[in-house]
């Protein structure tokens, strides 16, 4: 699939990606993959964001796979829309492949009632354990475990 | 205790507190040439120094909180060294949650106070003492409670809102092994753990004529939920749930992709 120069595989799985999201009111290109967190039994998009500290999913998300529950202990993250209080869940994402093999990471997340904004897939507890690669020209996401 | 805490969690008294503590270390270390590390890349909370006094030629008075490591509450009391030679270590040391440390006046020389390596140092008081190369080291094995795990926990959870991520893993793996069993700890260690990974010869559709479909038809969808195959707008609702539910209904041979369009 992608192998390093040394000859050693790098990612084996690939998948298309989503560059734009044309109603977001800041138009700069993002990068959506497509992902299914565990029990919601659909794939839906993340944008991929090195930056954030933690993976974030939708609050709606988080509803529908019971998440939002007051299980756990309680953490305050400070996010692009401010001070947000939610939790931390251990669980299973999978980042889908077209070609090559997917991914099951089994990750930790932030969700929250009050998050208003998308899924995310940051790098704590997610991207910190898997390697991956873009090609621009082709929109093409190349992904697989870290070793 | 717990008041306490609460009161040095609060981000704001942090964000208040630390560019007043690292002027005063500064300032004291101007002053007095002492060096006072007050530990870089750190927080550093309600870590007190009081005035000290020394008769001596050459008085090094090292506080260390070192690289690594979060320290609340730590105050060293007033402490008066009159040898010629008074060197007071209190290192909380590497790799280190140093919370509630409290060294009481005393006086002597070589007076070393270690706060042990590779371990959370909590509510350590050191009484008065005296003495010659006098070095009293707390060693915290084994005495941490319930109450002390809690704090542990508070701190780690204080890392992981100050983005700190790795920090609060090491915190975590300094705890003595007779605690991993703790179900606090674990649930903790759990959530912190790096992810583990398994590939899946699952594959899903290519969905680049559906992402087509987003880029031409996002704005007459803003705010909704839709359902995509093949380039096609299954089903569309106001909510996720009301989605998967229409979705579920019509029995697809194929699983959709679904996208929330930004409102």
């Amino acid at each position: 699939m992608l192998k390093t120069s040394g000859g050693a595989l790098f990612a084996n799985g690939r998948a298309r990606f989503l560059d734009e999201d044309s109603t977001a009111q800041e138009g700069t290109a993002k990068i959506f993959v497509k992902i299914e967190p565990a029990d919601l039994g659909f794939s839906i998009l993340a944008q991929l964001d090195t930056g954030s500290p933690w993976s974030i999913l939708r609050s709606d998300v988080a509803a529908e796979i019971d998440f939002l529950d007051d299980l756990d202990q309680p953490i305050t993250l400070h996010t692009r829309f401010g001070y947000i209080q939610g939790q931390l869940k251990r669980t299973t994402i999978t980042i889908l492949a077209d070609d090559g093999d997917s991914l099951n990471i089994e990750a930790t997340v932030f969700v929250s009632a009050q998050w208003q904004g998308g899924n995310f897939l940051g790098y704590s507890g997610l991207l910190e354990r898997i390697r991956f690669a873009v090609a621009p020209e082709e929109n093409t996401f190349y992904f697989g475990p870290c070793f | 205790m717990d008041l306490e805490l609460n009161n040095a969690f609060d981000q704001s008294k942090i964000d208040r507190e630390l560019p007043r503590r690292a002027a005063v270390l500064a300032r004291d270390r101007e002053k007095s040439g002492r060096f006072i590390s007050a530990v870089p890349h750190q927080p550093v909370m309600n870590w007190t120094m009081s005035g000290m006094s020394d008769t001596g030629i050459t008085t090094i008075v090292t506080a260390s909180a070192v690289s690594h490591q979060s320290v609340m509450d730590w105050t060293m009391q007033p402490m008066s060294g009159t040898a010629i030679t008074a060197s007071i270590t209190a290192s909380a040391i590497s790799h280190q949650s140093v919370m509630n440390w409290t060294m009481q006046p005393m006086s002597g020389t070589a007076i070393t106070a270690s706060a042990v390596s590779h371990q959370p140092v909590m509510n350590l008081k050191m009484p008065p003492m005296s003495g010659k190369s006098a070095t009293p080291i707390a060693i915290m094995r084994g005495v941490l409670d319930q109450t002390s795990l809690q704090i542990v926990s508070r701190v780690v959870f204080q890392l992981i809102q100050n983005d700190q991520i790795g920090l609060a893993r090491k915190v975590l793996n300094s705890l003595p092994v007779g605690y991993s069993n703790q179900a606090m700890i674990d649930k903790i260690r759990k959530i912190l753990a790096p992810p583990t990974t398994k590939a899946s010869s699952r594959r899903d559709a290519d969905r680049q004529r559906d992402y087509l479909w987003i880029k031409d038809h996002a704005e007459e969808y803003r705010g909704q939920w839709v359902a995509l195959d093949e380039g096609q707008l299954v089903a569309n609702a106001s909510s996720l749930q009301e989605l998967l539910n229409r979705v579920k209904q019509l029995g697809l041979g194929n699983r959709p992709l679904l996208h929330c369009i930004t409102s």
